[in-house]
């Protein structure tokens, strides 16, 4: 009754409509008629209302209705989520009143008074609605924070740095409905001692975004994506500037950039066996190239794929190294496709975008255009000096790469080089200042050059067509491309739609020549008519719904695609290769038919010419059927003939397609197949072509919410098209895959998954191929979390890269490495004068990889944590929870043992073989704990092992392996004086197997005792001690190390205000014989005889805003030839 | 003044504590995630923050790997997977982002921490040097938090400390071990610092809340009486601290200067474990360790 009062007293008032995700299909005065697509969630999902009358709702799920026990409908807020999630693009329909007039979400009747805590009382409260005036002070409700920082270093060894960084974040409204968010960022990335590190280039930094209802700005770092025509499908990741429209029926987008990247489209095909890494390369086949991250779109036959280890694919983006997960089998059979953007770091490119949409009458009417241009900067190379004779080149290569390349040899006199030209035109590598040339080789793809990289520089001749590298020195081309493009969309009546599009394309691929611009322009047009009838009747019956369609396409052969703007499979569509031209005339006609909701057949037809060299029909017929209970299908059947004039040959390509599944109690088989055959005859009697016959069969099982489990078996029939109408049987395959998940069954959660597959050939001399890929994960807490155990298992079919660890020498101070003279190795060094950086090659050496890591934590005081305040607990429940434990395995196998089930089963005899293994990594630890958590009294037992075997890198294998024993023991003696006290056993195995480097077999034992006291909360003094005897064992007559250190530590505070602290630390280290070089892993580092260490600082608040540091830190060591001393002094300014 | 006078003088001083005392309120809205290693999916996760556009970020410990989410639940990208390996982790514990645009996960069983964009592509790795000082060892990274000076202040559950890392991400200090007198922390699980620079640390060995100032030097510590298991804690507006108790579940909230505002005991959740907690606007982002979700609540402070 409530309802109609309100609907009356509100009744002529117009109201707006909100905008949504979802299609509004129909909406009365009070009724709202609601559509959405299901994103594969229970929710929420946003109903484009708030305030909807209680009760008044109808929920549908593809026409479904459901009950209110399976869904929860936030009236207030306008949220709705589902008991069950919502299956992707399934229909959720929502119907549901509201009141026809705008009301707030709250009224008060009163000023509400906001509390402010720990305030003085009666100061304390504030008004919290304070009435909006015309001078309202947005500045002041901005949410504002951040700092600068400024600061230099200096030293002896070192020049002036001055070290800087700056954050700044800022959200909040700044005037009426106008928003901003703002993040601005500089802070720096450290040198990776590992050697990998991301392009800095690439970090996003900078993030402006201004708001209002109609208009927007996005300053920094963002994404353009334009995907409402055909042609002028765009999608970059820019540094620049956007502006957005939004007014009306008009939309308009503008956006001017420096460019991130360079589209390009690569496919691969599959390899048995193998799931990655598959190199992506740039426009020339280059593989030195950095992929934008997040820019990539990986495709499997057609179906987009998730980035992630437990998804689909991992990606290095510095490598540009693309491999699978163990979730997504690969084989010889998978057409990969992945769009990405790399930055090549030839030129400066600048990007212009501009995006406008519009409609009139009703909407009936839309008219869009783009302006899209992509233009390098050609006087701003930013990987080469552009020289006048580099410019000549240019300016003479025209279009073709090919002829845009110099000389990369470089005679510098005898015995100045280091390379050798023999009689032969070929270079030979002799050394450093032992040839007559340098030479600068460069990547031109593989199988387009003569040398290849030996690694440490060294470039090795291979023969004509059979490496990647050249002696030569490739010059980009700077480009200059733009894209315009208009399209029109007429709706005369609801049902018809009237589609046409217009682009012009310009691709200039030498701006420095004007050699081949003849062919630089192009055009496509796209013409299309849509007829859509939802409710076809005959004689008052509904007879269901129907889709026509029909396109023509013409693209004339100078257009060119500036991103994609074809499906991904779309040469296989028609069965086009690909190297056929752009240019083509495509009609196509489409219609579909629904009788009921629950069922759909459909039909294509089309064509595509190719000049008049090319011509493929194209026909399709498919057809499905889903309604709850019943059997559920889907079938298509798909035919293309095609006629290729230019290579004689004609084709003819059959594709089917079906799958079935029905439910029974808690069961759910299910049945795929796909079939193919396709002939291509040759004029000169040739004949290609293939069949295969993939027939899938599985059962899901699920009892409950807690447990499922699926079977499948695949078994695949391939033949090759050999004779008129004969095929001759290739191989054949069978893949058997589990898959099990339980959850929370009593203490125990977990997953595993196995697929097995073998391919075995008819050609005996063609091995069968075998992939095995598994994930298990489980976790099992019982007794309140007071045992804990987690286990993790995979193995896959992958390959390893070989690596290439490279020293780049920087100003000293400022690297993490030295080189060692009497060790004749680069050592660690945090004020060192080299970096390494770690190259990965294109040589792949495929291996079966394991990895898996076991956690046992056991902390009996979970079980008896409600006893903990109680004082009266009984003696053995004490003595039970002073226990606790942890343990923990990590293992990591690379190998080509041929023996796969030894490595699965965790076979260890055959870890770590000398020859098989690539990377093997073997870590235990084992902590036992008394008192654990107790600052009075805490005893720890630790052993740890760690076994590393690493065949990866070029210059050769090595083995390492550290086993430690060891007893810490924390205690506190009085109030003020604590403890710390290490006792440790270790032996330290390395092994070299390339010349130049020594073995060592270090057994250390080692003592440590820290004492510190501090007789106040402000001051502190300490002492620690540490002495160790040290044995490497590897020579005969062992090398005897002693080392002893004092480290006294001081330091006060300034409670709030600062703190400065100082320590000084004294080495002493002996050695026998006296004369030998001490390995770096022994005596912590130190070399032999005294060093001195000494570490001064204080940081003090100068105001609630501002921090200083002083810092000032010395060393004199026998291995430097001076006292090294450095100082540095920063301030920090904070807003709030 | 009348004994009438102290008598309505004494009526208003209850009335004002029976007001503080019930000043806030939490209210379900929504929770999102169920366990699973599906994209979106849960399996005790750990940590959580939010970014100043209200996107929710987890630390998915179950899964090795790390999910962002809008305010809706609904899933925008994730990233990682088991392993030790670029994108990969070993139970990542706690996530946060600073400056609103790099994502820090400390990678517990891998030693390290991890530096991600906004978008969670990988950007660099930070770990310790152990030839350097013992004290500035990074082992085993439980909590990490933030400040506006860009330092990172880490929890190292090794040795019970927390570690400062520098703008550079050079570690310059280290606080809270066995040698901090009664600073010392026993069993630190999170922390947060606030813009006055103090650092709260949520300590289950102490039962309470340490609270330290910028350069280490502990001030005090609160909750002594209330708390029992305290985990993730997180600032209301840089006024109110919200800590999450696991034993029983519920929230309790404290003045910065400690004195203890209200409880919330949530019926309903008798089964959670609130790993973490993280604020936005007026909402309360909690992780569910035990029931592998993400719990929202509305926050009202009247």
């Amino acid at each position: 009754m409530r309802q109609w009062i309100l609907i009356l007293i509100f009744c002529g008032s117009g109201y707006s409509l909100a905008q949504t995700v979802g299609k509004i299909e129909s909406f009365s005065l009070f009724e709202k008629d609601f559509v959405i697509m299901g994103q594969d969630r229970k929710g929420p999902y946003l109903l484009p209302d708030s305030l909807i009358i209680e009760n008044s709702e109808r929920v549908f799920i593809d026409g479904t209705r459901l009950s209110d026990s399976e869904y929860n409908l936030n009236a207030i807020d306008g949220e709705i989520r589902f008991r069950q999630g919502v299956p992707n693009q399934a229909k959720i329909r929502i119907i549901y009143k509201i009141f026809p007039y705008k009301i707030k979400k709250n009224y008060y009747h009163r000023k509400l008074f906001k509390r402010v805590f720990g305030a003085p009382t009666g100061t304390a409260e504030l008004p919290a609605i304070e009435a909006e005036t015309p001078e309202e002070n947005y500045a002041s409700r901005l949410n504002k924070s951040g700092s600068i920082t400024r600061g230099i270093t200096v030293g002896n060894n070192r020049g002036l740095k001055v070290n800087s960084a700056l954050n700044i974040n800022i959200s909040g409204e700044i005037a009426r409905d106008v928003n901003v968010t703002a993040a601005l960022t500089d802070q720096s990335t450290p040198i990776q001692p590992e050697g990998t590190t991301q392009n800095l280039q690439e970090i996003d930094k900078v993030f402006v975004r201004i708001k209002s209802p109609h208009l927007s700005a996005t300053m920094g770092d963002y994404n353009v994506e334009l995907q409402a025509s055909r042609f002028a499908q765009y999608n970059r990741k820019l540094q620049g500037a956007m502006g957005q429209v939004d007014y009306g029926n008009t939309k308009a987008l503008a956006s001017v950039a420096v460019s991130r990247g360079k589209y390009r489209s690569q496919s691969i095909q599959g390899r048995e066996g193998y799931q990655g890494p598959y190199q992506l390369k740039g426009d020339q086949g280059q593989i030195d190239i950095i992929i934008l991250a997040g820019t990539e779109r990986v495709y499997i036959d057609g179906e987009a794929m998730v980035r992630g280890e437990s998804n689909d694919y991992v990606i290095d983006y510095a490598a540009g190294q693309l491999t699978f997960t163990r979730r997504r089998l690969i084989t010889s059979d998978s057409r990969i496709v992945v769009d990405f953007q790399y930055s090549d770091e030839n030129f400066r490119r600048h990007l212009y975008t501009f995006y406008s949409r519009t409609s009139f009458w009703h909407d009936r009417i839309q008219f869009g255009s783009s302006f899209i241009r992509e233009a390098d900067d050609k006087e701003n190379p930013l990987d080469f000096v552009l020289t006048d004779d580099k410019r000549r080149i240019l300016e003479n290569a025209g279009d073709n790469p090919d002829e845009a390349v110099q000389d990369g040899a470089t005679f510098v006199g005898e015995g100045n080089g280091r390379y050798r030209l023999t009689e032969d035109s070929v270079f030979v590598h002799v050394g450093q200042d032992s040839g007559d040339y340098n030479v600068s080789f460069s990547d031109v793809g593989s199988g387009n050059g003569a040398y290849e990289y030996k690694g440490g520089g060294v470039y090795e001749y291979i023969g004509d067509h059979r490496g990647r590298y050249a002696p030569v020195q490739l010059l980009a081309t700077p480009q200059n491309q733009y894209l315009l493009d208009f399209d029109l969309e007429i709706n005369p009546h609801p049902a018809i739609s009237l589609q046409s599009e217009i682009a012009l394309s310009s691709l200039d691929r030498n701006i420095y020549s004007s050699i081949d611009d003849n062919d630089n322009d192009g055009v496509a047009q796209h013409w299309q008519l849509t007829i859509q009838n939802d409710s076809l009747r005959l004689l008052k019956k509904h007879l269901g719904s129907i889709d026509l369609s029909a396109k023509w396409r013409k693209i004339n052969n100078r257009f060119r695609d500036i991103d994609r703007t074809t499906e991904i499979e779309y040469n296989r569509k028609w069965d086009l290769s690909e190297s056929f031209q752009r240019q083509e005339d495509v009609r196509e006609i489409n219609v579909k038919y629904l009788p009921r909701s629950f069922m759909q057949i459909s039909g294509e037809y089309g064509n595509i010419k190719k000049g008049d060299y090319f011509a493929s029909t194209r026909s399709q017929l498919s057809s499905w059927f889903e309604k709850k209970g019943w059997p559920s299908y889907q079938y298509r059947i798909e035919s293309i003939s095609k006629n290729d004039d230019r290579n004689k040959v004609d084709g003819e390509w059959w594709r089917q397609r079906g799958n079935t599944r029905v439910q029974f109690w808690h069961f759910k088989p299910f049945a795929n197949y796909e079939g193919e055959v396709k002939k291509e005859n040759w004029s000169d009697s040739l004949y290609t072509g293939f069949k295969f016959d993939e027939v899938d069969a599985g059962i899901e099982f699920i009892p409950g919410s807690r447990f499922s489990a699926t079977a499948e078996m695949t078994y695949r029939d391939d033949s090759d098209y050999t004779s008129m109408d004969q095929f001759t049987k290739k191989s054949t395959a069978s893949t058997q895959s589990l898959r099990m998940q339980w959850h929370r069954i009593g203490s125990f959660s977990g997953t595993m998954a196995f697929t097995h597959r073998r391919r075995s050939y008819t050609d005996p001399q063609q091995s069968s191929v075998r992939t095995d890929l598994a994930e298990i994960t489980t976790r099992y807490s019982p007794w309140k979390n007071a045992l804990n155990t987690q286990l993790n298992y995979q193995i896959s079919n992958t390959a390893t890269a070989k690596k290439e660890r490279i020293y780049i020498k920087v100003s000293e101070g400022d690297g993490n490495y030295r080189f060692d003279e009497d060790l004749n190795e680069y050592v660690n060094d945090p004020l060192g004068d080299y970096i390494m950086r770690v190259l990965t090659t294109d040589q792949f050496i495929p291996v079966i990889e394991l990895k898996t890591s076991a956690r046992i934590r056991l902390e009996p005081t979970r079980f008896f944590s409600r006893l903990q305040r109680n004082p009266e607990q009984r003696w053995w429940k004490k003595a039970i929870k002073a226990f606790s434990s942890e343990s923990f395995i990590s293992l990591e196998e690379r190998t080509q043992d041929k023996d796969v089930w030894d490595i699965y089963l965790l076979n260890l005899k055959r870890f770590q073989h000398p020859t098989n293994t690539i990377v093997g990594n073997i870590n235990f630890r084992q902590d036992l704990y008394l008192f654990e958590h107790s600052r009075d009294f805490s005893l720890r037992y630790r052993f740890r092992q760690r076994d590393e075997k690493n065949n990866q890198y070029l210059e050769g294998g090595q083995d390492r392996s550290e086993r430690e024993n060891s007893i810490r023991l924390i205690s506190r003696l009085t109030s003020s004086l604590n403890s710390k006290t290490e006792l440790m056993r270790e032996r330290t195995l390395r092994r070299f197997f390339y010349a130049g480097r020594q073995d060592r077999d270090i057994h250390t034992s080692q003592a440590d005792v820290d004492l510190s006291y501090r007789p106040d909360q402000r001051f502190e003094i300490a002492l620690q001690c540490r002495a160790s005897y040290e044995q490497d064992r590897a020579y005969i007559e062992p090398t005897t190390v002693q080392a002893f250190s004092i480290i006294p530590r001081i330091s006060y505070s300034l409670r709030e205000r600062g703190r400065v602290r100082g320590n000084i630390e004294w080495s002493q280290v002996d050695a026998t014989p006296d004369d030998r070089p001490i390995p770096y892993e022994m005596a912590n580092g130190r070399s032999m005889g005294q060093s001195l260490r000494w570490d001064v600082r204080f940081d003090y608040r100068i105001s609630d805003t501002i921090q200083a540091t002083l810092s000032y830190y010395g060393r004199n060591e026998p291995e430097r030839d001076r006292v090294i001393h450095t100082g540095r002094a920063q301030v920090t300014a904070a807003f709030r | 003044m009348s004994k009438y006078s102290y008598i309505i003088v004494l009526f208003l001083v209850s009335a004002q504590f029976a007001a503080a005392q019930n000043a806030v309120a939490l209210f379900h809205l929504f929770s999102f995630g169920e366990q699973g290693e599906k994209p979106g999916d849960l399996n005790a996760p750990m940590g959580i923050d939010t970014d100043m556009n209200g996107n929710i970020y987890v630390a998915d410990t179950g899964n090795h790997r790390i999910q962002k989410f809008d305010q809706s639940g609904s899933l925008i990208t994730f990233n990682g997977g088991f392993g030790w390996g670029v994108e990969q982790f070993q139970r990542p514990m706690d996530i946060i982002i600073q400056s609103g645009m790099d994502v820090f996960v400390a990678d517990y069983e891998n030693s390290r921490i991890e530096r991600y964009d906004k978008d969670l592509h990988w950007i660099h790795s930070i770990s310790s040097n152990r030839r350097e000082e013992e004290r500035f060892d990074l082992q085993y990274p439980v909590s990490l938090t933030a400040s506006l000076h860009q330092d990172l202040f880490v929890i190292d559950g090794e040795m019970a400390k927390v570690l400062k890392l520098n703008a550079q991400f050079e570690p310059e200090m280290s606080f809270g071990s066995y040698d901090w007198g009664e600073g010392a922390l026993y069993d630190p699980k999170q922390c947060v610092i606030s813009r006055d620079d103090l650092i709260y640390i949520s300590d289950q060995g102490r039962q309470s809340i340490m609270i330290f100032d910028y350069f280490g030097n502990y001030i005090f510590e609160i909750g002594t009486d209330t708390l029992n298991k305290p985990t993730g804690l997180d600032l209301y507006q840089n006024n109110i601290l919200c800590v999450a108790e696991t034993d029983p579940p519920s929230f309790f909230f404290f003045t910065l200067k400690g004195r203890r505002i209200d409880c919330s005991r949530l019926k309903g959740f008798a089964n959670s474990f609130f790993s973490d907690i993280a604020l936005f606007e007026n909402r309360l982002y909690a992780a569910d360790f035990n029931r592998h979700c993400i719990h929202v609540f509305e926050l009202r402070v009247n």
